[in-house]
């Protein structure tokens, strides 16, 4: 009960002498009044808080946001931007995962054991295009299927002499150019993507 | 001692408005809001320095920082009004100088509106 009252009496004290150096300061002009009426209004709060507080009518400050009460309806705008671009971003990284899983699914229909995709998607939400998938990277795994159907035979290449221009030329396994060619089509067919805008590898293994 | 070069810096500028105000009192004005902007920013760091230590004090006696923070908003609100309608009025911009002081005292009572509600509610609360 001491320590109670000691607070009470210290918080009163101390803004009295607060708002009287605060007198002090303000300008001697129209203000006066005003800041006046304020200060005093901040007193009585401050006097009947603590009697409130047994009757836990406390006034709750914190829930009334004093701290920010400026009513600066720029600051709203600013912080309904912020969360529109928090939104966007949200939505076009679900849309993004969404659009992967989709494009493994496809991958996976055609016979393939494992797929990975990524896509990269037109993020400006101010565009037209927004939400257009600019270009789909996937990374194919044949493994298990070509153990069981193993390519006719796996040549190695011939070299002559060291002409490099011919490192550049691969023997590409025509089984894996008939699948690349249905999921491309595939995929372009659903998501309308351009078929050189589809990047498809296979991992060796 | 700083009080010195203010002052010394008021009488001077005090001269030359003096003297321009004849001849140019579109320039005579400028000088009186530089000047006036001059003294305010000489004396800038002294009140930040209050203010940090009404803030350790007000922290050491366990003081509602609320009350403490919007007192002194109230304050600063005031005072930059009063700057600039005094400013105005010197102008001879009477006008203008009276809507200064009406945008500060609209600030003060928006910022103060919810010590005014909170009052209201415990009053409205407290009968029976």
């Amino acid at each position: 009960m001491i320590g109670f009252l000691k607070d009470w009496v210290l918080n009163i004290v101390t803004l009295a002498i607060f708002i009287i150096l605060i007198e002090i300061l303000i300008p001697s002009g129209k203000m006066k009044k005003t800041v006046n009426l304020f200060t005093g209004l901040i007193l009585v709060i401050a006097l009947i808080n603590p009697v409130l507080s047994i009757l836990k009518k406390e006034i709750d400050f914190s829930a009334l946001n004093i701290e920010n009460n400026y009513m600066y309806i720029g600051e709203i705008d600013i912080n309904s931007n912020n969360l529109k671009e928090s939104q966007i971003t949200q939505m076009t990284s679900v849309y993004r995962g969404k659009v992967i899983s989709q494009i493994e699914s496809i991958a996976k229909e055609e016979g393939v054991v494992d797929a990975k995709a990524d896509v990269i998607i037109n993020e400006d939400f101010y565009d037209e295009n927004f939400g257009e998938i600019m270009r789909v990277y996937l990374y194919l795994n044949m493994y298990e299927k070509t153990k069981e159907i193993k390519p006719i035979l796996s040549v190695e290449r011939v070299r002559i002499g060291n002409d490099s221009l011919e490192e550049d030329l691969k023997v590409e396994n025509p089984y894996n150019n008939k699948i690349k060619e249905k999921i491309e089509n595939k995929i372009g067919e659903i998501f309308g993507t351009q078929k050189e805008n589809i990047v498809i590898s296979f991992e060796e293994n | 001692m700083e009080i010195f070069q203010i002052m010394g810096l008021a009488i001077i500028s005090t001269l030359l408005i003096i003297v321009l105000k004849v001849q140019k009192p579109e320039i005579a004005i400028q000088i009186s809001l530089v000047t006036g902007a001059i003294i305010f920013l000489m004396i800038l760091g002294k009140v930040a320095s209050v203010v940090e230590l009404f803030n350790t004090y007000a922290k050491q006696i366990n003081l509602d920082m609320v009350y403490f923070s919007t007192l002194l908003k109230i304050v600063g609100i005031a005072y930059i009004a009063e700057f600039g309608a005094e400013l105005c009025r010197d102008a001879g911009e009477g006008a203008i100088a009276s809507k200064v002081e009406l945008a500060g005292k609209v600030i003060i009572v928006v910022m103060a509106i919810p010590i005014v509600t909170s009052l209201l509610d415990v009053v409205i609360s407290m009968m029976p």
